[in-house]
C-alpha cells in the first residue's frame, strides 16, 4: 500500500501532471465564480482536450478543476451572496453577513482554509477507511437518506428565529417550487400548465441567482450605497484571522470532515445535502447558536470543510462496486475510457498507484486552491465595497448570462428575473430566503426517499430500518438541542437576576 | 500514422458505395457541412453514456462531414423526450441533431407519456446507429433468485428497482406480462448506480441496464445476469437465455417488437424537415466515421463497443415498428397507472 | 398603500398560491399528491395564523419593520444608509424597471448585446461616468463575457426576437 502511494505521488510529479494541475485549478476557480456553473460542467467543458494525455495529467486536470469550482462558489457566496450553484448555498448564510460586517477577508480565507483541511482530512480518511466502505454503502439506504435530508431541513430553525410561521412559509413554496415538472416517480407532471420548459423542472442554479443575485442588486440599486459602505464598516480582518479561525476550530472541521466524506460515498445524497448537513451540524453543536445566520465563522468553515471531504467519498462507489456515484466520477470514467483503465473492484488491487494517484491530486490540487485563493483574498474582498452603480449593471448582466448559460434555455433568464422580484418581496417583508432555498434543494430528495422507503418496507419503515429510527431519533435531540440550550440559559440568566 | 490515414480516406470513400448512392450526389451532400457548425443535442446530462458515445464520436464526425465544428450540447429532461421535442420543432436549415435512444421515441408515445404527444417517431429522420448494447436482467450476487425460471415461480412480485418511466421500466413491464410474473416498479431511484445498488443490497430483486454498465458488478459477483432483451443470444455469452426463447409462443410478438425497438438504441436522429442533402450527408459521414479504424480501436480500448445501423434501414425498421408496436400499449400504459 | 396592508396583502396571494396547488392536485394520482397536498394545506395554516397575529397580536410580533432601506439592518445592526436621491416608492418601481429592461432587451437583441446596452445605458442614465468612458466600460464587460461563455464554455447564443429580421 506505501509503495502504492508513493507511485501514485510520483506520477504526479511530471511536468506536464503539474501544470495540468495548475491550469485546471486556474480554470475551476473562474467556473465555480461564475454564476450557474459547477464542477460537472467544468470537467465535461475540459474532456475533449484530456485525449493523449498522461493518466496521472489527464485526471489532474480534471479532478483539480472540479475541486477548484468548490471555493470558486464559496467565494461569491461570500461576497454577494450570489451561490455559484447548490453547493454554495451554505456559505451564504454566514460569510455574506460577515462581509457586509467589514470581515469579508476573514471569512474568505476561513473558507479556504476550511476547504483544504477537509480535502486533507477526507483524503487521509478515506485512505484508512477503504475496507469499512462496503459495508456502510450496503448498510444505508432510501430509509436512512430520507433522515439525513430531514437533517438538513433541521436548519430552518436556525433562520426562523424573527417569524417561524414565515420561515415555515418560505420553506413550504420552496418544496411546492422543486415540484414544478415531471415527477419521476409517478410520471405525472406537476404544475407544469402544459409547458414543455416546465416539464423540466425549475432550475435550481437559476432559481438561486434570481433570489439571491438578482434581488440583492434590486436592493443596491435602491439603497445606491456598496454592498459594504467602507465609509461605515471598514475592512478590520485579515486574511491570516481567517486561517487561523479554521485551525482554531479543528474539531468542527475534523467532523464536517468525516460528514463530507460519508455523504460523498453515498451515490443519491449530494454535496448541496452534504453543506447544508454540515451547516445544521454546526448549528447544532455550537454554544452559541443564536450567532448562526448573522456572521459565525463556524458557519463558513463547516460546509467548506465537508465539500472539501466530499470529492473523496464520492471516488468510493466506483472503486468498491465499479458504480459511478455521481456525476463527477461518471465524467471520470469518461476520461477512462480514453486511458484503457476499467474502473471497478479491480482497482484497489492493480490499479492501486491510480486510486494513490487521485487522492494525491485532491490533497495537492486543495493545497493550491488554498495558496491562489489566499494569494488573491485581499483583492477579491474589496469588491463588496465597489460603487453601486458600477456593480449592478455588472453583476445583472453576468447573472443573466449566467442564468441562460445554465442549461441554454432562454425562459431560465425570465426565470432569473422573476425569482428576482420574488426574492426582493421575501427579503422586504421578512420571508427567509434561505427557507426557501433549503425546501427546494431538500424536496425531491425527501419525496422519493419516501416513496422508495414507504413501497419497499410498507407504511411501518421505520420499524423495518432500525439504522434509519436511531438517524430520526438523532435528527429530532440535534434539532432540540440549541433550542434546550437556549431555555436552559434563559432559566440560567432568570436564576441570576433573581439571585443579584 | 501513414496507414491509418490511408484507411481513414479508404472508408470515407467507401460511405457513399456502402450507402448505395450515386457518387455524384455523394460529392454534393459530402460537402454539405463543410465549414459548418454541427450542433449534437445529446439526450441526458453530461455524464450520460449518451454523452460518452457523442463525445467519442465528435471529433471523427468532424472529420467526415469536414465541418468547422461538431459541438456536443447537453439536452437533460424528461428521459430524452425534451430534446426530442426540441430536435422537432427545429426551423428548417438549422444544423441540429438529436443523439439520444430511438427507443424513447417509440415507447413514450406508446405509454401515452406526457410531453411525447406532440412528436411522430416515424416522421424524424434517422441518420444511423451508433450501438446498440444488449440489455441485460440482472439480480443480485446473493439473491435466492438465480435464473429466469426462478423469477417465474416467486410466489411474491419481483421487485424492481427504476429511475422512473425508462426504457428499463417498459422492458421490465413487457417482460412480466410475456414470462408470467407479476412485477413492483419501485420508482424514484436516482439513476442507475443507485438501482445497481439496490439489487446488490437485496432491496430489489433486480433490474436492466445496458450491458457495459453491469459489466464490473458481473464480473466482480456482486451482480448475476439472468436474461437478455435481444433477438438473437450473445456469441459472448451464450449461456445467458434470451427473452424471446423462453416466452410463450402467445407473447413472442410482443416480446419480439420490444427487443426490435431496444435495438433501435443510441442513433443519430434529424428532424422531420431536413434538407436531403444533409440527410445523405450525415448518414454518410456517420458509417464513415464508425468504420474509422482509430474510432473502433477508441472503442474497443474503451469497452464502448459499437454497433453500426445505417440510417436507411433504421428509417425503414421505425416505420415497420410503428405498425407491430401496438400490442404493446395496453402493457405499457398498465405498467405506468400502476406507479401513479 | 400602508405597511399593514401590504403585509396582509402579501398573505392573501400566499393564500391564493396555496389554494391554487389544492386545486392542481386534484388532477393528480394518490402518490403524486402525496407530499404537495398536504404541504399546501399546511401552508395556508401558517399564512391563516401569520395573518391573525397580524391583524390581531401585538406590534412587537409582526416583524413588520421595511427593508434596511426603512428600518435597521437587521445582520449588521446599524442603521441602514440610502444614498439614492427621491422617494422610497419611486426608487422601488426604478429597480422593478432595471430588472424589466434588461430582460426585454434580452429577448428582443439577445444575450450578449443587451449586455453591452444595458451597462452603457446604466452608467450614462446614473451618471457614473462619461460617455465614452462608459461605452468603453461595456464594451470591455461584453467581450470578457463573450470571451468566457461562448469561447471557452462553447455557449450558444441566443440572439432574441428581431434576430428573424436581420437574417
Amino acid at each position: 500500500m506505501i509503495d502504492a502511494m508513493v507511485a501514485g505521488l510520483a506520477a504526479l510529479l511530471t511536468p506536464q501532471a503539474l501544470l495540468f494541475m495548475f491550469i485546471g485549478v486556474v480554470y475551476g476557480l473562474v467556473i465555480g465564480i461564475l454564476p450557474g456553473l459547477g464542477g460537472v460542467v467544468a470537467m465535461a467543458l475540459l474532456l475533449p482536450f484530456t485525449y493523449g494525455f498522461e493518466t496521472a495529467a489527464t485526471l489532474a486536470l480534471l479532478l483539480g478543476a472540479h475541486i477548484a469550482t468548490i471555493w470558486g462558489d464559496s467565494v461569491t457566496s461570500i461576497l454577494f451572496s450570489v451561490p455559484g450553484s447548490a453547493k454554495g448555498l451554505a456559505l451564504c448564510f454566514d460569510g455574506y453577513p460577515m462581509t457586509k460586517q467589514g470581515q469579508a477577508k476573514r471569512a474568505l480565507a476561513a473558507s479556504a482554509t476550511g476547504a483544504l483541511l477537509g480535502g486533507i482530512i477526507g483524503a487521509i480518511f478515506l485512505a484508512l477507511c477503504i475496507p469499512l466502505i462496503r459495508p456502510v454503502i450496503l448498510a444505508l439506504g432510501p430509509s436512512e437518506y430520507l433522515m439525513m435530508a430531514l437533517w438538513g431541513l433541521t436548519v430552518i430553525a436556525t433562520f426562523s428565529e424573527g417569524s417561524l410561521m414565515k420561515g415555515l412559509t418560505a420553506s413550504v413554496l420552496g418544496v411546492l417550487v422543486a415540484f414544478i415538472g415531471m415527477d419521476v416517480v409517478t410520471a405525472t407532471p406537476r404544475f407544469t400548465f402544459g409547458s414543455d420548459f416546465l416539464m423540466e423542472g425549475i432550475s435550481f442554479p437559476v432559481a438561486m441567482i434570481g433570489l439571491f443575485a438578482v434581488s440583492e442588486m434590486m436592493k443596491l440599486a435602491i439603497k445606491g450605497t456598496p454592498i459594504v459602505d467602507r465609509s461605515l464598516v471598514k475592512e478590520e480582518s485579515t486574511v491570516w484571522q481567517g486561517v487561523c479561525d479554521a485551525f482554531r476550530h479543528w474539531w468542527l472541521v475534523v467532523r464536517s470532515s468525516l460528514l463530507g466524506l460519508w455523504i460523498g460515498v453515498l451515490p443519491g445524497v449530494g454535496a448541496s445535502v452534504a453543506g447544508l448537513a454540515a451547516y445544521a451540524q454546526a448549528a447544532q453543536t455550537s454554544k452559541t447558536p443564536e450567532r448562526f445566520g448573522k456572521g459565525a465563522v463556524e458557519g463558513v468553515i463547516a460546509p467548506d470543510a465537508t465539500m472539501g471531504a466530499n470529492e473523496g467519498g464520492g471516488l468510493m462507489p466506483t472503486l468498491a462496486f465499479g458504480i459511478p456515484g455521481g456525476e463527477s466520477m461518471a465524467i471520470l470514467l469518461v476520461a477512462f475510457i480514453g486511458l484503457g483503465v476499467v474502473p471497478g473492484p479491480d482497482m484497489l488491487t492493480k490499479n492501486l498507484d491510480l486510486v494513490f494517484s487521485m487522492v494525491w491530486i485532491i490533497v495537492i490540487g486543495n493545497i493550491l486552491v488554498t495558496l491562489i485563493g489566499l494569494g488573491i483574498t485581499p483583492w477579491l474582498a474589496r469588491l463588496p465595497s465597489l460603487q453601486a452603480n458600477l456593480m449592478v449593471p455588472i453583476v445583472l448582466s453576468v447573472c443573466f448570462v449566467g442564468a441562460y448559460a445554465t442549461r441554454g434555455h432562454i425562459e431560465d433568464v425570465l426565470v432569473a428575473a422573476v425569482f428576482g422580484v420574488v426574492g426582493y418581496l421575501m427579503d422586504k417583508y421578512r420571508y427567509s430566503r434561505a427557507n426557501f432555498v433549503i425546501g427546494m434543494v431538500l424536496a425531491v430528495m425527501i419525496e422519493r426517499n419516501l416513496h422508495i422507503s414507504l413501497t419497499l418496507y410498507g407504511r411501518d419503515f421505520l420499524l423495518e430500518r432500525p439504522i434509519a429510527l436511531a438517524m430520526l431519533a438523532f435528527v429530532v435531540i440535534t434539532a432540540a438541542l440549541p433550542f434546550i440550550r437556549n431555555w436552559r440559559r434563559r432559566k440560567l440568566a432568570q436564576a441570576a437576576g433573581a439571585q443579584s | 500514422m501513414q496507414t491509418t490515414r490511408r484507411k481513414l480516406v479508404l472508408a470515407g470513400a467507401m460511405a457513399p458505395v456502402v450507402l448505395g448512392m450515386p457518387g455524384r450526389v455523394f460529392a454534393q451532400a459530402g460537402s454539405y457541412y463543410k465549414d459548418k457548425v454541427i450542433i449534437i443535442n445529446v439526450a441526458g446530462g453530461a455524464a450520460g453514456g449518451h454523452t460518452r458515445y457523442a463525445r467519442m464520436l465528435q471529433p471523427y464526425l468532424q472529420k467526415h462531414t469536414g465541418a468547422r465544428e461538431v459541438r456536443v450540447v447537453n439536452m437533460p429532461g424528461g428521459g430524452g423526450l425534451k430534446a426530442a421535442n426540441h430536435i422537432w420543432r427545429v426551423k428548417p436549415g438549422s444544423p441540429e441533431i438529436f443523439f439520444g435512444n430511438v427507443s424513447t421515441l417509440i415507447l413514450a408515445p406508446l405509454a401515452g407519456s406526457a410531453g411525447a404527444q406532440s412528436f411522430d417517431p416515424v416522421k424524424f429522420n434517422y441518420l444511423g446507429r451508433v450501438t446498440s448494447e444488449p440489455r441485460v436482467l440482472s439480480v443480485g450476487g446473493k439473491s435466492a433468485i438465480k435464473t429466469i425460471q426462478d423469477v417465474q415461480k416467486l410466489k411474491r412480485p419481483f421487485v424492481f428497482p427504476s429511475q422512473g418511466t425508462d426504457e428499463d421500466f417498459y422492458t421490465m413491464a413487457v417482460l412480466g406480462d410475456a414470462l408470467g410474473f407479476k412485477v413492483k416498479a419501485v420508482t424514484g431511484y436516482e439513476g442507475n448506480a443507485d438501482t445497481s445498488l439496490a439489487v446488490i443490497k437485496g432491496d430489489g430483486d433486480g433490474h436492466i441496464t445496458g450491458w457495459s454498465e453491469s459489466l464490473g458488478p458481473i464480473r466482480s459477483g456482486d451482480k448475476n445476469p439472468i436474461l437478455m432483451v435481444t433477438s438473437q443470444p450473445s456469441p459472448d455469452y451464450p449461456q445467458i437465455p434470451i427473452a424471446l426463447n423462453i416466452a410463450p409462443a402467445s407473447k413472442r410478438a410482443t416480446v419480439q417488437a420490444m427487443a426490435t425497438i431496444l435495438e433501435t438504441h443510441r442513433s443519430y436522429i434529424g428532424p422531420p424537415n431536413m434538407d436531403p442533402q444533409a440527410i445523405a450527408a450525415f448518414r454518410a459521414a456517420v458509417t464513415a466515421a464508425l468504420n474509422d479504424p482509430d474510432l473502433i480501436a477508441e472503442s474497443k480500448k474503451g469497452e464502448r463497443p459499437v454497433a453500426p445501423m445505417e440510417g436507411a434501414i433504421q428509417q425503414k425498421r421505425v416505420a415497420e415498428l410503428a405498425k407491430s408496436s401496438a400490442s404493446l400499449e395496453p402493457i405499457l400504459k398498465a405498467a405506468v397507472k400502476e406507479i401513479q | 398603500m400602508s405597511r399593514h396592508a401590504q403585509e396582509n396583502l402579501a398573505s392573501v396571494l400566499l393564500l391564493a398560491v396555496f389554494a391554487g396547488v389544492i386545486v392542481l392536485c386534484q388532477d393528480f394520482g394518490p402518490r403524486a399528491r402525496m407530499i404537495p397536498l398536504p404541504l399546501a394545506v399546511f401552508g395556508i395554516v401558517l399564512t391563516l395564523i401569520q395573518l391573525a397575529w397580524h391583524n390581531f397580536g401585538s406590534p412587537e410580533n409582526l416583524q413588520m419593520d421595511m427593508i434596511s432601506v426603512h428600518g435597521p439592518d437587521v445582520l449588521t445592526g446599524d442603521a441602514p444608509v440610502v444614498r439614492a436621491s427621491g422617494p422610497a416608492w419611486l426608487r422601488e418601481v426604478k429597480a422593478y424597471g432595471m430588472v424589466g429592461v434588461l430582460l426585454a432587451l434580452i429577448f428582443t437583441v439577445g444575450v450578449m448585446p443587451s449586455a453591452f446596452l444595458f451597462t452603457a445605458g446604466y452608467f450614462i442614465v446614473t451618471r457614473y461616468c462619461s460617455w465614452p468612458l462608459s461605452l468603453a466600460y461595456a464594451a470591455m464587460l461584453t467581450v470578457s463575457l463573450y470571451l468566457l461563455f461562448v469561447v471557452a464554455l462553447e455557449m450558444q447564443l441566443y440572439h432574441g426576437l428581431l434576430a428573424p429580421l436581420f437574417q
